[in-house]
């Protein structure tokens, strides 16, 4: 299943990289951000600064969550856009960095974390953090990083100390034309 | 299924592994013993050459040196559970205890002790007039439990009233929400541990360090002060003199950082390996760098693994995991073993698969690494215990190859510790 899964969108993201200079004038897009529009390439970012404790939109929920959850935020948000997804990058002051891709529909299709330690999964993982649980494997005899792949719902994380990292999304949600490899 | 039709079983799978093995011996072009450049397609083939190593194993003895074992005579160990003993006193006393079955991992820092194989009261470390509780991360579980004060006492070293951690006190407060809340399972008994408890001798000689001191710009949810068992634990800063600790630090001597020494294994594994762990760098007769090659690490602990082209920044050693992570079936060409069996999310190669990467240091250092990848359901007969080609998919960014503890087998491996000087220069920094 997940071969089949990852090989069908290997073939998308190698012409994706191949045609990435191309992509990027042809993608060049608006980024809407507290009403300012602005020309923008893929790499370009919008930053703001915005109060109070880490808190996220949950995988599957709408992007407005995101912008909601900014005004309970000890965080920067940087917004990076392009024809088939919305990048949102949230830093918090512990150095934790959560990337929220939001789908041209809107929804939160993949998230990504790299930090100190592992964020919050009850909100980042939204509804999705009891199929996470119920997923992550019984105990088996090995230490190894922790890996989900079902039909509903993908989560790969691992890390030492200081360093943590992992993402997750719903491959159902994820758009046509974007490969899972870019949920970093 | 009785002990006989086990035996029968094990004895077929060995069976069909001998003759694929000496399959492998006849085909010409297979791979092993050449030294392929940077990044070459996976073959099949025999482990790498360890001819070509720069800091091969190497047999150390000396009063620096604490052995240290992967067999199968922990209950509650698994396959590739590398394991020591720790002396435990009550600060500045001969009260001690001595524990064995402790995991060495070089992926973290500081002790831990399951609370249940603890016969001491030790003392409470406070965050001001309360205890101080910790929540710790592992690669797939957590821990939680007070922070108290010990003398650490390995080999004929000791470390004087070093913070460690017990994990899973009764008398403690329950985790709080902030900590489960990464959904990974908590790891506080020996049984689900795999270990009484975890000799943390990586590369950072604060588990936390600046990030959890007062003066950080956030406090990250990884210290508590605890006012009682009942009452919620809150985030706290922590001055480092209270976090704990890699007790080789605070050796007076050889306290720069350690080797670990663990012999080759077969591609078929080993029941039984014994290694030893050695403290100094450069410090002592018996603990020089010679040819070993120093990586440098970034600030978090990591460096570069460059295969095929493709850089992985992520990358670590860690004798805390059991297997390599790295990559994924497509990348490879090999097959995940069946899911939902003991072997489910490790890959399982219709025939070991052989490979080089390269490893490349912050400071520029760049070295092959030979690996192998063996057909897991194969290996899990009984009675090994040890491997050094048993691998899982890992695909998290930032990229990483895992080198787990099966990259240590057949190499002298040098951790050294960050803030101290070495022959070398001054730690964080792998050498091998």
């Amino acid at each position: 299943m997940r071969h089949a899964l990852v090989c069908g969108l290997r073939v998308r993201d190698r012409r994706h990289e191949e045609g990435a200079e191309d992509a990027a004038s042809r993608e060049a897009g608006v980024i809407q951000h507290k009403g300012v529009p602005m020309k923008t390439a893929l790499a370009v970012f919008v930053s703001v600064w915005v109060s109070a404790g880490p808190a996220w939109a949950g995988l599957g929920q709408p992007a407005a969550s995101v912008l909601a959850d900014q005004q309970r935020m000890h965080a920067q948000l940087r917004t990076r856009a392009n024809d088939s997804y919305t990048v949102q990058q949230i830093e918090v002051a512990d150095g934790t960095v959560v990337r929220e891709y939001v789908s041209p529909a809107g929804l939160v299709f993949g998230v990504a974390w790299q930090g100190l330690k592992v964020p919050d999964l009850t909100q980042l993982l939204g509804a999705y953090f009891p199929v996470y649980q119920a997923a992550v494997p019984a105990p088996v005899r090995r230490r190894a990083p922790v890996v989900v792949h079902t039909e509903a719902l993908v989560v790969e994380m691992s890390g030492h100390m200081r360093a943590f990292v992992g993402r997750a999304y719903v491959p159902s949600l994820v758009p046509r034309d974007v490969t899972p490899e870019v949920i970093q | 299924m009785n002990a006989h039709s086990v035996a029968v079983v094990w004895l077929v799978r060995r069976w069909i592994a001998l003759v694929l093995a000496v399959g492998l011996l006849v085909l010409p072009g297979c791979g092993g013993g050449s030294s392929p450049s940077n990044g070459s397609s996976p073959s099949s083939g025999s482990s790498p050459n360890s001819s070509s190593l720069r800091s091969p194993y190497a047999a150390i003895t000396g009063p620096n040196v604490q052995p240290i074992a992967v067999n199968g005579d922990f209950a509650y160990g698994y396959p590739n559970d590398v394991l020591t003993s720790v002396t435990i006193c009550v600060p500045g006393t001969a009260t001690c205890q001595t524990i064995p079955n402790i995991l060495v991992d070089t992926g973290s820092s500081g002790l831990r002790i399951i609370s249940s194989q603890l016969d001491l009261a030790l003392p409470a470390v406070m965050s001001g007039s309360t205890p101080l509780g910790e929540c710790v991360e592992f690669v797939d579980s957590y821990v939680w439990g007070p922070v108290v004060t010990a003398d650490v006492a390995i080999a004929d070293e000791k470390a004087a009233a070093v913070p460690i951690q017990m994990l899973g006190s009764p008398d403690f407060a329950a985790p709080p929400s902030l900590c489960s809340s990464s959904g990974l399972p908590e790891q506080d008994t020996v049984e689900s541990f795999g270990a009484n408890g975890v000799l943390g001798v990586g590369l950072f000689a604060y588990d936390c360090g600046p990030a959890c001191m007062p003066q950080s710009a956030a406090t990250p949810a990884i210290y508590y002060s605890c006012p009682s068992a009942s009452a919620p634990c809150t985030p706290t800063a922590v001055p480092l003199a209270n976090q704990v600790q890699n007790p080789v630090w605070r050796f007076p001597q050889d306290n720069n950082g350690v080797i670990i020494s663990l012999p080759p294994v077969d591609a078929s594994g080993a029941a039984s390996v014994a290694g030893t762990v050695v403290f100094g760098i450069g410090t002592a007769s018996n603990n020089g760098l010679g040819s070993a090659q120093v990586y440098t690490t970034d600030a978090q602990g990591s460096f570069i693994t460059v295969y095929q082209g493709k850089a992985y920044p992520g990358s670590y050693l860690d004798t805390g995991t059991s297997v390599l992570a790295l990559l994924d079936p497509v990348t490879l060409g090999i097959p995940l073993c069946a899911a939902n069996t003991a072997t489910g999310g490790l890959y399982c190669p219709s025939t070991t698969v052989s490979a080089t990467a390269t490893t490349q240091g912050a400071n520029g250092t760049i070295g092959t690494v030979g690996f192998s990848i063996a057909n897991a359901n194969t290996l899990a007969s009984p009675p090994n215990w040890a491997f050094n080609d048993v691998a899982t998919p890992f695909g998290a960014a930032p990229e990483a190859f895992v080198w787990g503890l099966p990259f240590f087998f057949g190499r002298n491996v040098f951790v050294a510790i960050e803030g101290q000087s070495t022959p070398a220069g001054v730690g964080p920094y792998w050498a091998y």
